[in-house]
């Protein structure tokens, strides 16, 4: 008899289609996030995609770590905006091309400083991008953010100077705390009519870099998830800086877990003009685990979760989710083909059932690795194996096999 | 039969759930009401439903951030302390209202549904690392308490600091204090009615004295003058130790170590305090 026509089948289609159903709208409201969380993780460190063989070396990061901290800022923060300052202005020296200041700068007691001392940091040479928290903290549970008005260098973002440029470093936390995702624009409430689209953080370093060379970012989605690579190299913000800097035999680096990813660099100041010279420099802090995110491998440094979004920006380097309807077509797709192939081959004992149902789960997963080495992230498996639990259950305790042959016939 | 009726619920409840065509809150300020219920995150809201905002005693933000099926999402402000905005419309009555363009396709104008996922948290990647008093040994003498040494890592301002003693079941007390290390390295306050010992530090906002949900409390041991010079040199040493310890492990174990430390000279303050 022909699988199509049978009562099996088409009883399967619309079981595989009101779970796909389902599994949408709670994947839309974040049920799944630990579940996928788990999947995104564990294929993320399986996975190499394609494109990875196309980057570079080219963003450095100047950490604040540990040493830094103690020796320079007298591991007291809020940093020293002076400090901040002239390790801003040491770094724009060594004319890398673009450099991010991944650093908080909000104490409006600081703009005559800034205005009056630091003059120098308004050359555009190199372009400088600076961090602003837009947030804070709005209801009692602590969790929501709302937009509020923002300073960066003492100066309100709704009248920062021209030269003064500046974007918010932010990231969507899932539901199970891990940062994942990465938003690549912003719309920013001002008090204005209208809301202020943004570019992230991230991109805005990005395009800076590419910006003299005249070549546009890629106009991809919104959000994307990053890849965290091992491409980025360390150096010690007390390398920088005269007051703390370290003798010549002691120039080490923090052990600390938050930057394992990358080459850490020890070099003298030549070599560190070198090696700055016209690439991307980002200036951030590890420091005390204070800026502390879960990510995909693990605990990491906002510095570094920024240095791969930069990557991101550049190289393309990150997984797109085809949009959600996209995604419910192709869950019901892989779901029938599941479904022929169980209709070809039942299973006759409640063994073959659970070896079935964990055969096919080897084989999503599969195609989840084969979509995701060509950059796509595809995590709808997830309301499939609920599908295929569903039937299981119905047929295990429901149905009686014989009725159901019967049925069919 | 039974078959049918898993389908039947499945089904109706996927589309219940997909299909959500009222408008939902994102985030509410206090204030806002929708016929006079406080307005909560994730309440739909039914088109007929008479949205206000009556700034309240204390309050001092204003937002309002609304999911509007088919026009993304919508920003409302309250700048005037009373407002009375249209849902998702364009009519607002005192309100600075602002639109995240949201149309990229037409599935787009449909729901975001079919799109792209539920707007989350978002986390700020940067460093700042201030914010939250620290652990220390505070000088209580005629002036009042020296607080600089616990305000180290806050942003000058108007704070409230919420002080809780640690052993005893006592209300806690709260003094307002404008730090600015510049000006007063020593944060030097008056606090009457605050014996020497051991207490939990919170910061909070001048307004209403409430701890900042963001802010991770510290302990602080008040000591007058006699006690602190002698406790000063111990705790400096244990400072010193405790620094070191911190570079072969975890940041709660020091905290821990610390705390025991900090409740040993509490006592000890506490005795003498009681002794005299």
């Amino acid at each position: 008899m022909n699988p199509f026509l049978s009562f099996h089948f088409w009883r399967g289609v619309a079981i595989i289609i009101a779970a796909a159903a389902l599994t949408w709208v709670l994947e839309y409201r974040g049920w799944f996030d630990s579940l996928e969380g788990v999947a995104f993780d564990f294929l993320h460190s399986m996975v190499t995609p394609g494109s990875e063989k196309e980057i570079s070396n080219r963003i450095i990061i100047v950490d604040i770590d540990e040493d830094s901290y103690t020796n320079c800022f007298d591991g007291v923060a809020p940093l020293n905006e002076e400090r901040v300052l002239e390790l801003v202005k040491e770094v724009a020296s060594r004319k890398p091309s673009v450099v991010g200041i991944d650093l908080l700068t909000e104490s409006k007691k600081y703009a005559g400083l800034y205005l009056n001392k630091f003059n120098p940091l308004r050359d555009n040479q190199p372009s400088k991008i600076w961090a602003v928290d837009s947030f804070k903290s709005g209801d009692e549970s602590g969790h929501e953010r709302l937009n509020k008005s923002s300073f960066v260098l003492g100066f309100n973002v709704r009248a920062p100077p021209p030269e003064l440029k500046w974007a918010p470093p932010i990231y969507p936390q899932e539901g199970d705390a891990h940062v994942r995702r990465y938003p690549r624009n912003f719309a920013l409430s001002t008090g204005a009519s209208e809301p202020l689209v943004v570019k992230t953080w991230a991109r805005a370093v990005a395009e800076e870099y590419r910006r003299p060379v005249g070549s546009e970012l890629d106009h991809g989605p919104e959000q994307v998830f990053l890849m965290h690579r091992k491409n980025v190299r360390w150096i010690p913000a007390r390398s920088f800086l005269d007051a703390c800097k370290p003798p010549k035999e002691a120039g080490s680096h923090s052990d600390n877990p938050l930057t394992r990813l990358g080459e850490k660099l020890t070099l003298n100041d030549q070599e560190i003009s070198k090696v700055l010279e016209n690439q991307i420099v980002l200036i951030g802090g590890s420091f005390h685990h204070k800026d502390e995110h879960l990510g995909p491998a693990g605990e990491i440094s906002g510095i570094a979760l920024n240095a791969a979004a930069v990557e991101a920006e550049l190289s393309g380097d990150f997984l797109r989710e085809w949009p959600r309807w996209k995604m419910f077509i192709l869950d019901v797709l892989v779901g029938v083909i599941l479904l022929f192939f169980e209709i070809r081959s039942p299973a006759k004992t409640v063994r073959d059932k659970f070896i079935h149902v964990a055969i096919a789960a080897f084989v999503l997963f599969l195609i989840s690795a084969g979509m995701m080495y060509f950059n796509i992230l595809w995590l709808g498996w997830n309301g499939l194996l609920l599908g295929m639990l569903v039937v299981l259950i119905i047929e295990l305790n429901v149905e009686n096999p014989k009725m159901n042959e019967h049925h069919s016939n | 039969m039974r078959r049918n009726l898993v389908l039947a619920l499945l089904i109706p409840t996927a589309t219940t759930m997909g299909l959500q065509a009222q408008p939902k809150v994102i985030s509410a300020d206090d204030g806002w009401t929708a016929d006079s219920k406080k307005l909560i995150r994730g309440r739909e809201l039914p088109a007929s439903a008479i949205v206000t905002f009556k700034k309240p005693t204390n309050g001092k933000a204003s937002a309002l951030v609304l999911d509007c099926p088919g026009e993304g999402i919508h920003f409302y402000s309250c700048p005037t302390g009373s407002c009375k905005p249209s849902i998702c419309g364009d009519k607002a009555d005192g309100v600075l209202k602002l639109s995240e363009e949201s149309a990229h396709g037409p599935m787009k104008r449909i729901s975001a549904l079919f799109e792209e996922r539920e707007p989350k948290n978002y986390v700020t990647a940067a460093a700042r690392a201030g914010g939250s008093p620290t652990d220390a040994l505070l000088l209580s003498d005629s002036r009042g308490i020296h607080w600089g040494p616990a305000l180290r890592r806050i942003l000058e301002g108007h704070y409230c600091l919420i002080v809780q003693h640690l052993g005893k079941q006592q209300a806690a007390k709260t003094f307002l204090i404008n730090w600015d290390s510049a000006v007063d390295p020593q944060g030097i306050t008056p606090a009457s009615g605050l014996a020497p010992g051991g207490y939990r530090l919170e910061k909070g906002a001048v307004e209403n004295c409430r701890a900042d949900p963001e802010s991770v409390p510290a302990w602080v041991v008040i000591a007058p003058e006699g006690e602190f010079k002698k406790l000063n040199g111990d705790w400096s040493r244990t400072v010193t130790s405790l620094d070191k310890l911190s570079e072969v492990s975890t940041l709660s174990t020091v905290a821990a170590a610390r705390h025991a430390f900090m409740a040993s000279m509490a006592e000890i303050v506490e005795q003498q305090s009681t002794k005299r």
